[in-house]
């Protein structure tokens, strides 16, 4: 009798085990399997050649940003007031500059995930999954990496300042699909990317003889040890000397590059900065820049917070979306502003908001992305979706789709287990141009 | 130039600076403490004491929370520093006396210091070397400080027999968390006693050992994880004297002389008569006291109106419990590990008694109690309980049937000996009134600064336990000039509003003042104080671990401010689903130019308001936006404001008049009737009309959350009392985003009295759609001829690719139909 459970019967099976004698264990076999199975797509057109994902740590308040509920009593609508946007639209005074681009760009009002906690909450929002004990999945950037690799010398995949949390690494995959971190902040004074320049003394031809050198030494481990950290070395390696040999890819991390104007209109300040390098760098190549700015868990004072906290953003973000459309890049470049949630409809006794997942405000530009769209939209209280939510999922499978990826290809995870990019993810064709 | 001029310039512009600084400080605001130095005086002589904090230079004397310590001189020295000399008297209570400083501008934050009885000594480093010791002579105090890692050694004589007990106040000083260790060694090094947390002394920590012969005793002083930092100060009491850590009983009748039977950490053990005070106090600080001296803390003893049944053993189980009446107060200690002991007494049905176990409250013994109630004839079980609001037990008793009833108490880890006694009052269920004042700066209790000819609010909460009804309260000692007006609460509430005014002329001065609560029912004469918590040391998530607690509260008028604010008293109520605007202006004096912050106090039941309003510079007036939900609570409450404004170096904050806010019921129901329109149409939107109380006035209504790219009439609807319904009709322009809105509220305003009064009801629903594809019966054009249709090879449809698993199920899926 067949087993139901196996494609292999009984018979079957001991073939196999004897095979393991003649150099093929099962787990090769079975690798090989998988791998033969694995649901594989090829790349559909990209609309989005970068995307610029700002994540704002902590979790931004809906009400107070994206979705505000004017005419909700006071304990609920906060304490900021509303503006219409160029489209007519009505978003929070906190973000005059952006009102005047609300045609270029689109907001999901609809967000939705169970993940009240910041770190779940995190999870959700840079890999599209909810987190498992099982298997740490891969961020939107080390798939993005793994899936299409270097582009002109310059790392796929860049962070701005840092890698800014656990899940924005790589996950199940190897480490070579890890973040470039930039390790300073461009708002600093004397800002520079580590590592970026030879050390002082060492000109090209003596570099180039301390490379083989290594090589040689490299050579014998790589011939000895074959774990993917030998491996992912190597391609450290091979792409830090890329990025060191090549002027361009150097000058993409130098923001003295950029006129003194245009660093003034996005700010001189962390936000603005930060932008505006993320920019450069999709101007120069890259692919996938993450970068972070503030702190939005606001659970005391939010009015004074946000009053703080968000005009170099707005201000900073209305420049990048000009900067972007100005010189052509918006179209095939998206631009990402996401948190791990938003926050309570009701303002708490110490004047704040606390953590609120059932629904919250994604932004969206370029890309592909049609611009003045509101997709969703919650209910009078901004406590619940009342129209078209979306979920983590559906955001990740829409930005990958954008990208070119389908979202449901197959990774190999350890174990030879082939897991989807994104599980169950829906394109959100309403945002589409 | 020369250095010496340089210097000297340097020093020249240094005394400007600070001459400057204290001339702005005329209107300087609260003073606060951190310390006083020395942390604890010699009762019977005068101690200068140096107390530091900020904005001090305007001192002008010291208000106590005990009796005993008078102020000889107090000399503001800097705006940091005030030089002050204390009396105190030789009969003044030992141990821990707080006070506050009270400032032209203010009243300081809360701080503690010691009344000791022996000789002070300063700790003198190098003493960290067990070899070479401080010397100090029996029975005296130690004041110190353990720094990082930091170990101090002091070393007495002793002769054989002779007592030597070290108890240490560390956290009890209220500077930090620091957990302090103490041990005794003898000269060969070897620790007779060691100490961390004495459950007595909390964090702090005692040792008592009777000296095996003659020869020098060294005690070790260290914070028990080697840690310290310079605010790791302490008090070491080195002496003979007696330091008991239990007592029974551990209370009696005010007024009463009771046989105590005391315990000391070497189970040696005594007795001495107490007489317990008259003053009303439910608990009295019992110092223990012999011919070789007086303990340095108090063991607590409780003043209540019941007879002490005291254990007699064996009395280990139900059936030989020790007889008592009831109500009554049942001590004892559980002297062994295992020991339960229980008490009998006899009560009729319904009879009510409320059980209170005072173990580690009150008397600090190492009890963690464990309570059971019993029938005393078969044993069954009548009730229990471990915690109740601490690891002490309660148990509100009400008798099942006539009969005896047995109260039975143990450990709840089956632990004992010699300290850990306790006491369990049976009594009648008493009413209780309590009054408590919020933390307006969250870690520090409240006090009340009114400068002249102003106001200032805070709120204050009753606790009413077994009562209900009307309060009357009175602030017993305000200063004068001072007044709170007519403080009342009524029955249903529980937290109110309370405005301080002083008179322009009135003096400054601070007082304690006496929170006296009654019950407006003459039949009934239930009094109850205010109970004011500070915290001093707060540990691991702000958690309280060490404070005072107060019965009064500090309340002073203090220099005039340049700045008065009122609120316009609106004319109109908020109606529920409605908005108002509340208008408040400042009365500023020449030369005030600052924002002025405002907020309400608090909000009445149902209202929001605005907190981040201010009245801005050079201007005087804001309104605060407020809105009413659909449930807020109608009826009439008192409002204040309060505002907040930069004077002098630091920050004032005064209130408003006590303003009515009248929360009325809407006048009208709206409801917003369900409609759709296509693009580059219009929609009509009806709003059916319900009203609910009587109106003469017109009211306009606006459409308002209009999706972009509609737009609404330019004029308002029209509403009157007998109106049933409004209709809008509202223009879908090409540019509309096709979908359901639901975000259409109407805005009613009703004018009256010139005011506005302002109802938002939304719920609406408009659907935007696309238009119609044309329609079918349309007129069809003449049919053309076909083509021959081309067979049409059918493409596959494209199969989406399947995971691993879904092939799996697939397969299995197959296989079962094959079967």
């Amino acid at each position: 009798m067949k087993c139901f459970g196996s494609p292999l019967g009984r018979r079957g099976f001991l073939q196999v085990g004897a095979l393991g004698g003649l150099g093929l264990s099962l787990s090769d076999l079975f690798q090989a399997e998988a791998q033969a199975e694995k649901k594989h797509y090829d790349f559909i057109d990209a609309k989005a050649k970068s995307v610029i994902h700002i994540y704002l740590p902590g979790g931004m308040a809906h009400q107070e940003s994206f979705d505000p509920k004017p005419y909700s009593p006071i304990e609920y609508r906060g304490e900021m007031g509303s503006i219409k946007t160029n489209t007519g639209e009505v978003i929070s005074q906190t973000l005059p500059n952006l009102a005047k681009l609300a045609d270029k760009f689109a907001i999901i009002r609809s967000m939705t995930h169970g993940e009240a906690a910041h770190e779940r909450g995190t999870h959700n929002m840079f890999t599209g999954y909810k987190p498992s004990p099982a298997l740490s999945y891969p961020s939107f950037g080390s798939v993005v990496s793994h899936e299409y690799g270097p582009r002109q010398n310059l790392p796929p995949y860049v962070c701005i300042p840092n890698q800014p949390n656990e899940f924005a690494g790589t996950g199940y995959l190897s480490s070579s699909f890890a973040p470039f971190s930039l390790g300073s902040d461009p708002a600093s004074a004397g800002f520079k990317v580590r590592d970026l320049a030879l050390p002082s003394g060492v000109a090209d031809d003596r570099f180039a003889r301390r490379r083989s050198a290594l090589d040689a030494v490299n050579e014998y481990f790589t011939a000895k040890d074959k774990s993917d950290n030998v491996k992912a070395m190597s391609t450290f390696y091979e792409r830090a000397y890329s990025l060191v040999s090549s002027k361009e890819a150097r000058e993409a991390f130098d923001l003295e590059k950029e006129d003194t104007k245009l660093r003034d209109s996005y700010g001189r300040n962390q936000a603005g900065q930060r932008l505006l390098m993320a920019r450069r760098l999709v101007e120069a190549g890259v692919r996938m820049v993450t970068l972070t700015y503030g702190g939005w868990d606001m659970h005391q004072n939010i009015t004074n917070s946000m009053n703080g906290t968000m005009p170099p953003l707005d201000q900073a973000l209305a420049s990048l979306i000009r900067d972007l459309d100005q010189r052509g890049l918006l179209d095939s470049t998206m631009v990402m502003v996401s948190s791990e949630f938003g926050r309570t409809p009701k303002i708490n006794a110490n004047a704040g908001r606390d953590h609120w997942p059932k629904v919250f405000s994604v932004m969206l530009a370029g890309g592909g992305i049609k611009g003045g769209t509101i997709y969703g939209s919650s209910n009078a209280t901004a406590s619940e979706p009342e129209f078209d939510p979306v979920n983590p999922a559906d955001l990740a499978t829409t930005m990958y789709h954008q990208m070119g990826i389908v979202a449901d290809k197959e990774l190999m995870a350890p174990g030879d287990r082939p897991i989807e990019i994104v599980d169950g993810g829906k394109v959100i064709k309403g945002l589409l141009a | 130039m020369s250095r010496w001029i340089m210097r000297n310039c340097q020093y020249l512009v240094g005394s400007v600076l600070l001459t400057s600084i204290l001339a702005s400080t005329a209107f300087a605001v609260q003073p606060s403490l951190t310390a006083m130095n020395p942390q604890g005086i010699r009762r019977g002589v005068d101690t200068e004491v140096t107390i530091s904090g900020a904005r001090l230079a305007d001192a002008k004397e010291l208000l106590f929370y005990q009796p005993g310590v008078v102020v000889k001189s107090l000399t503001p020295a800097s705006e940091t520093q005030v030089k002050a000399v204390l009396t105190v008297a030789a009969d003044c209570k030992l141990g821990i006396h707080a006070f506050r400083m009270a400032t032209a501008s203010g009243v300081s934050n809360l701080r503690t210091f010691t009344v000791g009885h022996m000789a002070e000594v300063t700790e003198v480093e190098p003493n960290s070397d067990f070899a070479a010791p401080q010397v100090v002579a029996i029975n005296s105090t130690v004041n110190g400080v353990v720094l990082t890692e930091d170990v101090d050694y002091y070393v007495v004589d002793a002769k054989k027999g002779q007592r030597i007990s070290a108890e240490l106040e560390g956290i009890r000083l209220g500077l930090t968390f620091f957990d302090a260790y103490v041990a005794i060694l003898n000269s060969a090094r070897f620790e007779l006693a060691r100490s961390d947390d004495a459950a007595l002394l909390r964090q702090d920590c005692l040792c008592t050992v009777v000296a095996p012969e003659d020869g020098k005793y060294i005690v070790q002083v260290r914070e028990s994880s080697y840690g310290g930092n310079s605010q790791s100060k302490y008090r070491l009491h080195i002496g003979e004297f007696p330091r008991p850590l239990s007592v029974v009983p551990a209370g009696g009748k005010p007024g009463e002389t009771i046989n105590a039977k005391w315990t000391d950490a070497t189970g040696a053990q005594w007795e001495s008569q107490i007489t317990l005070p008259t003053d009303g106090s439910p608990v009295f600080d019992a110092f223990a006291q012999d011919e070789r001296g007086v303990s340095p803390s108090p063991n607590r003893l409780r003043v209540v109106d019941l007879d002490n049944v005291i254990e007699v053993e064996p009395n280990n189980s139900w059936k030989e419990a020790t007889p008592a009446s009831a109500p009554a107060a049942y001590n004892g200690v559980i002297s062994e590990p295992g020991d339960t002991d229980y008490f009998k007494f006899t009560a009729k049905k319904g009879q009510r008694y409320s059980i209170t176990v005072f173990a580690r409250k009150v008397l600090r013994s190492r009890l963690d109690s464990v309570l059971y109630v019993r029938n005393a004839a078969t044993g069954a079980s009548v009730g229990s309980n471990d915690d109740s609001g601490g690891p002490d037990s309660a148990f509100q008793f009400t008798a099942p049937a006539d009969g005896d009833y047995s109260v039975g108490i143990r450990d709840h880890l089956n632990a004992g000996g010699p300290n850990y006694a306790y006491r369990i009052e049976l009594a009648p269920l008493k009413p209780k009134l309590t009054f408590t004042v919020p933390e307006k700066v969250r870690y520090f209790s409240t006090t009340i600064s009114v400068p002249q000819g102003n106001n200032v609010a805070m709120m204050m909460s009753a606790s009413r336990a077994g009562f209900g009804g009307d309060l009357g309260v009175e602030f017993a000692g305000i200063p004068t000039g001072l007044s709170a007006g007519d403080v009342k609460y009524a029955a249903n509430q529980t937290s109110i509003p309370v405005l301080f005014s002083a008179a322009a002329d009135a003096p400054v001065a601070a007082s304690l003042v006496d929170v006296v609560g009654k019950l407006v029912d003459p039949a009934k004469q239930i009094v109850g104080h205010l109970s004011q918590r500070t915290m001093l040391v707060r540990g691991q998530n702000n958690r309280d671990v060490w404070g005072h607690d107060g019965n009064r509260m500090a309340i002073a008028v203090t220099n005039k401010v340049p700045f008065r604010i009122e609120i316009v008293q609106p004319k109109v109520p908020v109606v529920r689903n409605g908005s108002m605007q509340l208008k408040v202006i400042a009365h500023r004096e020449e030369g005030h130019t600052a924002a002025i912050r405002l907020r309400m106090l608090y909000n009445p039941s149902g209202i929001g308001s605005s907190g981040s309003i201010s009245i801005p510079a050079n201007k005087n007036e804001a309104s605060i936006p407020m809105t009413a939900n659909g449930g807020a609570v109608i009826g009439k409450w008192p409002i204040i404001i309060v505002g907040q404004s930069a004077v002098g170096n630091g920050t004032v904050e005064v209130a408003t008049q006590m303003a009515e806010l009248e929360v009325a019921d809407r006048f009208f129901d709206l409801a917003i009737q369900k409609s759709a329109g296509e693009l580059g149409q219009s929609a009509q939107i009806v709003v059916k009309v319900t009203k609910k109380i009587d109106f003469a006035e017109i009211a306009d209504v606006q459409l308002l959350g209009l999706p972009a790219n509609t737009t609404g009439p330019t004029e308002p609807g029209k509403l009157s009392q007998d109106s049933e319904e409004i209709v809008f009709n509202v223009v879908i322009t090409e540019k509309a985003r096709p979908g359901t809105y639901k975000s259409l509220v109407c805005r009613a305003i009703l004018m009256r009295n010139g005011e506005p009064i302002t109802t938002t009801l939304g719920g609406g629903e408009l659907r935007v759609d696309k238009p119609l594809p044309p329609k079918v019966d349309a007129p069809k054009p003449a049919p053309k001829p076909m083509p021959v249709p081309k067979p049409v090879v059918a493409e596959a449809p494209k199969e989406k690719p399947l995971s691993r698993l879904e092939k799996l199920r697939k397969a299995r899926e197959e296989a079962k139909q094959g079967q």
